[in-house]
């Protein structure tokens, strides 16, 4: 995918998205240029800029559920049951699908480094420590598309992303009722209009330090 | 250009957030750009079309149509008498119908704003049958089993529907916002479902597999059609997941999961005419 990329969209595409193709031929930036560290002594992530930043950063997000989940299926806490077990690779593969579709459009503009997690603090052992960490994980996926998707600029990327956000919220709740019956939407996420959480790159970097404690240069993203 | 997280402001004493003046800026240059582009990509015939604005209040328009339909749908559900008992069930559904209530005054809002005229709420025949009461859905509200059925397919083409609107609301960052936090509600609400009604017995996930829907119903499973689709768009053109870059993990099943499909704005209206009193 990625705007600048070509604009040879496909027909079926062209199509499905109402032929309105955005402003992504006028607005796009260009984002051919290799990744370098603009500031010598940051070890931030960069994820690049436009559209590729925005899927280098939700790909970020899908391999941190990936070594999550990795962890929770190969070091099953006690008494998880068969459908328990089927649940937890289900989402992981989903995510595996999702983090394989970013690989194959963002190719060379891929972020170069593994992306570093930290999950010393939560004991794979224990059926609580686990679901508390897969939900906030899960919430937290849930409202960093919520607070990204509107910034791509091109309609293709925007329409595939929509179409992984759903599903995301499907974990989420998924996840939420393994904890606690019926708080798959309570207030703590949804609020008083019924919207789920919409956050935004800077404070989803904040909420997960303790998860990915090296960040994203959020900063190169689009603002907007 | 309307801001809709102003719009929140306004029917919210308590909003979450402020306006952003960059975001506004921002939403007028691809405003601007937007009417630019049908002259130089598209042909003539489109450049005449629906202005941004409209195109945001049309497509919140056919969105409005059925968060009306589902917020009358649980309403009638769970009045009528003993087709939900007390129970942790009830509860779900009671707290699903409360968001649907709130989804349907904040597209009114959006509508408002983009100086569109809001499609009213209409009167309902949940068995699908135009007021004949002979619809596909016969049962729907004297068998909780079948009412919870028409619940998962109404909130599974609600998520879908959103999906096919997304390319209508792209000259409004916060419609698209907004637009993507009722659907990401939705997409809790028909996990909730699917649970409640696996552990009835339904052979389900919380997720959609191919294009599985449990229902024994022909009805239902129509508008399940192109969930099985494992074709998704890149620059370079469709890309088939599965097995994706080699990965073996990824099969049919969890290559159709991993994406919910749009449905259609022509098929989203035959579904909820369907259902309407006219």
């Amino acid at each position: 995918m990625h705007k600048d990329d070509n604009h040879s969209f496909s027909r079926r595409g062209f199509l499905q998205y109402g032929g309105l193709l955005t402003g992504s031929a006028i607005l796009g930036a260009s984002c051919k240029k290799k990744k370098r560290n603009k500031y010598p002594g940051d070890y931030r992530v960069e994820l690049g800029e436009g559209d590729i930043g925005i899927s280098n950063y939700v790909f970020a997000m899908e391999q941190l559920s990936i070594q999550f989940y990795d962890l929770v299926l190969g070091n099953p806490y006690t008494g998880m049951s068969a459908v328990e077990h089927a649940t937890f690779t289900d989402i992981r593969n989903h995510e595996v699908t999702h983090a394989e579709y970013y690989k194959l459009t963002l190719a060379d503009n891929i972020i170069q480094e593994g992306f570093k997690t930290d999950f010393t603090k939560i004991d794979f052992t224990d059926r609580a420590s686990v679901l508390e960490a897969a939900k906030r994980i899960e919430d937290m996926t849930v409202a960093a598309y919520n607070g990204i998707i509107f910034r791509y600029s091109n309609t293709l990327n925007m329409g595939v992303v929509s179409k992984i956000v759903s599903v995301e919220a499907r974990h989420a709740a998924c996840i939420r009722e393994m904890i606690e019956p019926n708080s798959f939407a309570s207030d703590d996420v949804i609020d008083i209009h019924g919207l789920d959480k919409s956050i935004y790159p800077e404070d989803v970097v904040t909420a997960l330090q303790d998860l990915a404690p090296k960040g994203f240069k959020t900063e190169t993203l689009p603002n907007y | 250009m309307a801001d809709i997280r102003q719009i929140l402001d306004d029917i919210s004493e308590n909003a979450p957030v402020v306006s952003d003046r960059r975001r506004l800026l921002y939403q007028t240059a691809r405003a601007a750009a937007l009417t630019l582009i049908p002259f130089g990509l598209v042909n003539s015939a489109k450049a005449q079309g629906p202005s941004p604005e409209e195109r945001v209040a049309d497509a919140m328009n056919v969105l409005i149509r059925l968060a009306h339909m589902l917020s009358d749908f649980y309403k009638q559900g769970l009045e009528t008498k003993g087709l939900i008992p007390e129970g942790p069930n009830r509860e779900a559904l009671k707290t699903i119908y409360k968001h649907k209530q709130v989804h349907t005054a904040i597209m009114w809002h959006v509508i408002k704003a983009q100086h569109g005229i809001p499609n009213p709420t209409d009167s309902y025949d949940f068995t699908g049958g135009n007021g004949s009461a002979g619809g596909p859905y016969p049962n729907v509200m004297n068998n909780s089993a079948a009412f919870l059925e028409l619940a998962q397919v109404m909130e599974d083409v609600a998520i879908r529907a959103f999906k096919a609107q997304t390319g209508n609301l792209v000259s409004d960052n916060s419609a698209i916002e907004v637009a993507h936090r009722i659907h990401t509600t939705c997409g809790r609400h028909a996990a909730k479902i699917r649970m409640i009604r696996r552990e009835l017995g339904a052979d389900i996930k919380p997720w959609i597999t191919e294009k599985i829907s449990g229902i024994d119903n022909e009805a239902a499973k129509e508008m399940y059609e192109g969930e099985q689709n494992t074709m998704q768009e890149t620059f370079g053109g469709l890309v088939d997941m599965r097995h994706l870059n080699g990965n073996q993990t990824i099969n049919l099943q969890v290559a159709t999961e991993a994406f919910d499909e749009p449905v259609f704005e022509a098929e989203t209206l035959q579904f909820v005419n369907l259902f309407t009193l006219r």
